[in-house]
């Protein structure tokens, strides 16, 4: 998927070894507090200024609503000695990055707990929305110039489902180049929703919602017309996949590489047909 | 997130208004009540001192609190608290002073409502003497004042509009009394943090594991373009084909409810050959209101580790007041839990009544010498415990011969007097001890074998553990109308014995172990409800199934004349009660409709703690599903079918229920559910008869 990669031509004062890495994003709120305590998103040292001076550290592409702590090593620097220069507008993309007017050291873990775009109700089909519309299929920019092709019905369809559910996203898109499609199963193991493509080729989100109603509609009589066709009709069972046990984790901390919250939901009765985990990538990324 | 939100008075300029006693004036005296916190309050002028200010009964001329007039209240701020949050309190905190006119005794009535609704629920008061009482009036556990008797509390009741906020409202039958405080206490637990993560990755990991837990049935639909290009993914559709396979052998029937139900998951289409084939999914056992695996092998009472659990959105809720304890279904260790924790055991979920342990130090927990009497030689024991260290440290260790007594309280007059006692026990040799149990009214003994009382020491037989722990019970002997003081004494037989845990209460079977200290410590009852309020209900009303599995706690003969709930559903003048009748030995499935009571009910095999039972209630609507007559209702369990008992039609529901899950209607389950689920499918008879 198309993002803007740490250059030489970008960011001249950048040191060699960040060259080559994506420029990260951040959605939501990340906030180490009640967990780590340490700072929760990774900085990177994009800007050293020669003859020694002004320090910068990049924490996203597009423009973070707020970075609400600093952490120099884990120690929060309770908003001193560093500046907010957000937004900064490089290579014609906004980005969210700090300055230290006194380089803290090469060495040393500058993190940030951080509130990102598409907080206020952490939506998860919102956020999937905005990374299709302005990374996969736009340009970058922290407004959709280019439109994906989704189904919008669909989306909002989802989102109340997940609402429903209580589900909350914050997401962290590392330095890692990433495949969009990957982007899309991450996103849908974090929610259980599929994604897939209507006939009118646009991307839509398919909820499995249990919650529905059972009115006995006439729904599909099928006929003699189709037993032509089909000749018999038979069902198949599907027995490659049975669990009795599900782990998620979640409330994941990209500075921390991990996530901190592990839930297995299980079926004593079933016997040992089967285990699954998965991450949560699309999970809410603050404990308080 | 916990969160206490306290109402105060509004402004003070707010008494100008009413300003003293006038007939004409108490219905508009409304106060105005908003959140804490802001200024300037009218408590400062309610707290003067001054019998001129304050909240009145200005009925004066006709002292009495019936009817409109004469009443005062206080109009709460609206409160918006988010969706998911849970009610655990709703308490009005006033004080009363009487003025210089009125008399004691008062007495009146604390009245809660909505803004717009005259209905209410009322807590009376009584102050005996002069003074300014401080009086509680807790509604938390008979719900919103427009919901039925015993209903939770959920967000939407604290009003989020003006319209609908709630209101207070006083009255007492002597004139002149003054409210000179009143707060209105909301205590509002939101998810927030990790606890709503926890609760989103347990409903996306509980969707994913019911899909996945039996064979997915596939059906692949090849149809004509004409009707299968209207079919969209994730549609659900029924298929009739009598070449469908189905439990009954005739395949997916012409009825719309027998039809096959599925939903698209794959569609491709043939342009050339003008046909469309449609892939579905089998949706029958997925479409559930409630599913809840409460049987689970992981620690974590905090997050319910292991738990499944599917809803709808609504409220859930566990209460009880104080700590309890169980068996830790990881460790096998006695833990304690705090109050309103889910009690999940290694059994299942345990929901019981309230009852008490009359034995002191019950477990050891102060010490092996507080309270009990040893004779010589008798150790504290570290290494063999039977409880987490947090809960007590040690066990006692009563070498060949020896014994531990207490002489217990005098419990007082009983009735009924039926009373259960339970021992831990463990023994290495094959050599269990005895133990003896002696009321003083008559100095007698209780004979074990049949539970009479003897002249005599008896000597009861413990039971031989086999090098592990086991809880010995003697269950249901009735220790008198008043039994005086009772003595205990345990001793060891050729063997050592160890001796984690005694526990002597006044039911007729033995519940989870309560543990005490120097005095005697009652465990409050359970509750477990969920909000079953219009557009979110889990109880589908005209056809469903609903199935509990759960292990009993009792034995049949020991429970006559008890009530278990399974299912409690008020919805005031009609109501749906699923309960196991310890008289009749019968399962019961009562739905009221307009005052007509219909019992689908089935005698079950007698219970004996330890059991497990799968029961299922299925009830149909008009559609007359699975061949049923309309409205009627049947009680499967362990594979026997049940009488239908047919109705005129289904319980009217209220605008706004509780579904009560294995408490109310003054019953319990008294058991550990393993197991529940209710859908609005009407479940087949291969299938009740045998649930997956």
């Amino acid at each position: 998927m198309p993002r803007p990669f740490i250059t030489r031509g970008n960011w001249p004062l950048a040191q060699p070894d960040v060259f080559g890495l994506a420029a990260p994003i951040v959605l939501g709120t990340f906030d180490s507090v009640g967990t780590t305590g340490t700072g929760a998103v990774p900085g990177i040292r994009v800007y050293v200024a020669d003859p020694p001076g002004a320090v910068r550290y990049l924490f996203s592409l597009f423009t973070l609503d707020e970075i609400s702590r600093v952490y120099v090593d884990g120690v929060d620097t309770a908003g001193v000695g560093w500046t907010d220069l957000t937004p900064l507008i490089v290579g014609g993309c906004d980005y969210s990055a700090i300055e230290f007017a006194t380089d803290p050291g090469a060495d040393v873990a500058i993190t940030a707990d951080v509130v990102g775009p598409l907080t206020p109700g952490a939506l998860p089909c919102a956020q999937l929305a905005f990374l299709l519309d302005n990374v996969v299929y736009g340009t970058y920019r922290g407004t959709a110039l280019a439109a994906a092709p989704l189904d919008r019905s669909a989306f909002a369809d989802a989102e109340l489902y997940l609402a429903a559910l209580r589900a909350e996203a914050s997401f962290y898109l590392g330095t890692d180049p990433v495949v969009g499609f990957d982007l899309i199963r991450d996103w849908s193991l974090s929610t259980g929703v599929r994604a897939h493509w209507t006939e009118q080729g646009l991307l839509a989100l398919l909820p499995d919602d249990h919650r529905l109603g059972l009115t006995y509609v006439e729904g599909h009589r099928v006929g003699p017309e189709e037993s032509e066709v089909n000749q018999r009709l038979s069902l198949q069972y599907d027995g490659a996949n049975l669990l009795e046990r599900v782990v998620s984790r979640f409330l994941y901390q990209p500075a921390e590489g991990s996530y901190f919250f592990t839930l297995t939901v299980q079926e004593t009765s079933l016997g040992e047909v089967g285990q699954e985990q998965f991450d949560r990538p699309f999970s809410r990324g603050y404990a308080t | 997130m916990s969160e206490t939100i306290d109402l105060l008075p509004e402004a003070e300029s707010d008494l100008d208004v009413c300003d003293g006693p006038d007939s004409s004036n108490p219905p508009y005296c409304w106060r105005e009540f908003r959140p804490t916190g802001g200024a300037p309050s009218i408590i400062d002028a309610l707290t003067d001192g001054n019998a001129g200010t304050g909240i009145r009964n200005a009925d004066f001329d006709s002292p009495t609190y019936n009817g409109p007039f004469g009443l005062q209240g206080v109009l709460c701020e609206a409160l918006d608290v988010p969706d998911d949050a849970t009610i655990l309190g709703v308490r009005v905190i006033f004080t009363l002073a009487l003025g210089e006119y009125s008399v004691t005794p008062a007495v009146g009535e604390c009245s809660i409502g909505r803004n717009g609704s005259s209905a209410a629920k009322a807590e009376p008061f009584f102050v005996s003497s002069d003074g300014a009482p401080t009086i509680t009036s807790d509604f938390t556990a008979r719900g919103p004042g427009d919901k039925p008797e015993g209903a939770v509390w959920t967000p939407g009741d604290l009003g989020a509009s003006s319209s609908t906020r709630l209101q207070v409202i006083f009255g007492t039958d002597r004139p002149y009394c003054i409210i000179t405080s009143c707060l209105v206490e909301v205590d509002v637990d939101a998810l927030a943090g990790v606890d709503a993560g926890v609760e989103a990755a347990r409903a996306i990991s509980s969707l994913h594991l019911r899909q996945y837990r039996r064979l997915l049935p596939i059906l692949t639909l090849t149809t004509s373009l004409r009707r299968g290009l209207s079919a969209r993914m994730g549609d659900l559709v029924r298929v009739a084909n009598e070449a469908i396979p189905t439990a009954d052998g005739l395949g997916a029937g012409a009825s719309p409810w027998a039809r096959w139900l599925g939903a698209v998951i794959r569609k491709r289409i043939d342009p050339s050959a003008g046909t469309i084939t449609l892939t579905l999914m089998g949706r029958s056992h997925y479409l559930v209101r409630l599913w809840y695996r409460a049987l689970v092998n992981l620690s974590g009472i905090a997050n319910l580790e292991g738990v499944a659990r599917i809803l709808t959105g609504q409220t859930w809720l566990f209460t009880r007041a104080g700590a309890a304890w169980i068996e830790d279904p990881a460790s096998g260790l006695v833990i304690a839990i705090s109050g309103n924790a889910p009690k999940i055991d290694a059994g299942g979920h345990l929901i019981e009544r309230e009852s008490a342990n009359l034995a002191l130090n019950s477990s050891a927990a102060d010490g092996i010498g507080s309270v009990w009497t040893e004779s010589a030689g008798v150790e504290a024991s570290t290494d063999v415990v039977l409880f987490d260290p947090d809960v007590s440290a040690q066990s006692w260790l009563i070498p060949t011969g020896e014994s531990i007594a207490q002489t217990l309280t005098d419990p007082g007059a009983l009735s009924p007097s039926l009373a259960t006692l339970s021992i831990d026990v463990r023994n290495v040799d094959g050599n269990p001890g005895t133990f003896d149990l002696q009321r003083g009214v008559d100095s007698k003994f209780l004979r074990a074998s049949d539970r009479t009382w003897q002249a005599g020491a008896q000597s009861n037989p413990l039971t031989d553990s086999a090098e592990a722990w086991a809880r010995y019970i003697v269950a249901g002997f009735d220790l008198g109308a008043a039994p005086g003081a009772l003595t205990l004494a345990i001793e060891s037989g050729a063997g050592a014995l160890w001796v984690a845990h005694v526990q002597l209460e006044l039911l007729p079977w033995a519940s989870s172990r309560i543990v005490s200290h120097a005095s005697a410590v009652t465990r409050s009852a359970d509750r477990q409800v969920a909000s079953n309020d219009l557009g979110a209900r889990i109880w589908p009303a005209d056809h469903g199934t609903a199935r509990l599995r759960w292990r009993w706690l009792f034995t049949a003969a020991d429970v006559a004349g008890y009530a278990f709930t399974l299912y409690w559903l008020d919805y005031g003048a009609d109501s749906i009660r699923v309960y196991y009748d310890g008289t009749s030995g019968e399962l019961r499935f009562v739905r009221t409709r307009s005052g007509v009571t219909t019992t689908a009910l089935l005698a079950v095999t007698p219970p004996v703690r330890g059991a497990a039972i799968d029961a299922v209630f299925r009830w149909t609507g008009e559609a007359e599903e699975q061949g049923d007559q309309a409205w009627s209702a049947r009680v499967f369990a362990d594979g026997v079918k049940g009488e239908a008992a047919v109705a005129a039609g289904a319980p009217l529901e209220s605008a706004a229920s509780t579904l009560e899950i294995c408490s109310g209607s003054g019953g319990w389950l008294d058991g550990a559910i393993e197991y529940a689920l209710i859908s609005p499918l009407v479940l087949d008879d291969a299938t009740c008869e045998r649930p997956d």
